[in-house]
């Protein structure tokens, strides 16, 4: 059976990067993109997550070059500082380009 | 989640820095000693020999006290906010269309102050205006209801001292040291409200 062709009224949203859509890390890199670093008691506190939880998505995303993950001491304290990459800000930036065409508000 | 969504999310992390009502009382603080050096030039040492003393000290009250106020506030939040909700740096680009703004409705304040009667052509009126054109910005960019309230303060006792007649030092001291005393009172309440609802995060990884 040949391939459909897709209807080029319709936007694709085949290709939209699964890694930022998923709404836990979507939440992080929208607040990163906004600041410059912001650390993990911040995440926590504005995501809502679980520090397990928030953890986990921060290492997939750190895994995928998006965020740089700084540690450091405070004390006995571990500090977790994190950042947007540039790749990251692209990548974001392309996400939110797309779904604002998607969803017609650009 | 929309743009909406992510436009409060940006909203959120700016207003953050308000929150804790540290940088009203940096502010306040400054406003209110700024406006006792000049109560103290007015009524104690104008004309006198140590006239100039109060004069530099003014100068560096104001240009370091704006420097001040930064270090203060960022001493205060290490200490009382961030362990308790964290920490945030924010972009340098963040704001500068905003401070363009700024400029342009201090020049149109200025521009306006030319065409008002001549009672109210004073500088208490300007300066007045000025921090009023200051607060209604940053409480609009941040959406906090208190700054906003505060921002009709500083206009209202400028144009009180000019129509009272008061001088041009005195209105200036009315100006300053009213919103001074109330960006303290309100900086202070805000941090009362944020201590009380965030407690200190005693964990081992933040």
């Amino acid at each position: 059976m040949a391939e459909q062709e897709k209807d080029p009224q319709w936007p694709d949203l085949t290709d939209v990067d699964r890694l930022i859509h998923e709404p836990a890390r979507l939440s992080v890199m929208t607040i990163l993109a906004a600041v410059k670093s912001a650390d993990f008691l911040y995440l926590q506190r504005e995501t809502g997550l679980t520090k397990g939880n928030l953890s986990a998505h921060l290492s997939k995303l750190e895994e995928a070059g998006y965020i740089r993950i700084e540690k450091s001491f405070q004390g006995k304290r571990t500090h977790t500082d994190c950042q947007l990459t540039k790749e990251g800000r692209q990548a974001f930036n392309r996400y939110v380009n797309q779904m604002r065409g998607a969803l017609g508000t650009g | 989640m929309n743009e909406r969504k992510i436009q409060e999310a940006r909203q959120r992390a700016f207003r953050y820095y308000y929150e804790d009502g540290l940088v009203e009382i940096a502010v306040g603080a400054m406003f209110s000693v700024i406006g006792l050096l000049l109560w103290l030039y007015e009524r104690v040492l104008a004309g006198g020999q140590y006239a100039w003393v109060l004069g530099i000290g003014l100068m560096a009250a104001t240009v370091g006290g704006v420097f001040a106020v930064r270090r203060l506030v960022l001493k205060l939040k290490s200490e009382l906010t961030y362990p308790r909700t964290g920490r945030v740096i924010y972009s340098e680009k963040a704001g500068r269309t905003g401070r363009w703004l700024l400029i342009a409705a201090a020049l149109a304040l200025a521009v306006g102050l030319l065409w008002v009667p001549g009672w109210l052509n004073t500088t208490a009126t300007a300066a007045g205006g000025l921090l009023t054109i200051i607060l209604l910005y940053m409480g609009s960019t941040v959406s906090l209801v208190r700054m906003q309230v505060a921002a009709v303060l500083p206009i209202a006792v400028g144009v009180l001292a000019s129509y009272y007649g008061v001088g041009e030092i005195l209105g200036f001291v009315a100006v300053f040291a009213s919103s001074g005393v109330l960006l303290l009172v309100l900086g202070l309440l805000a941090l009362r409200g944020y201590l009380a609802r965030n407690p200190y995060v005693d964990d081992r990884e933040v």
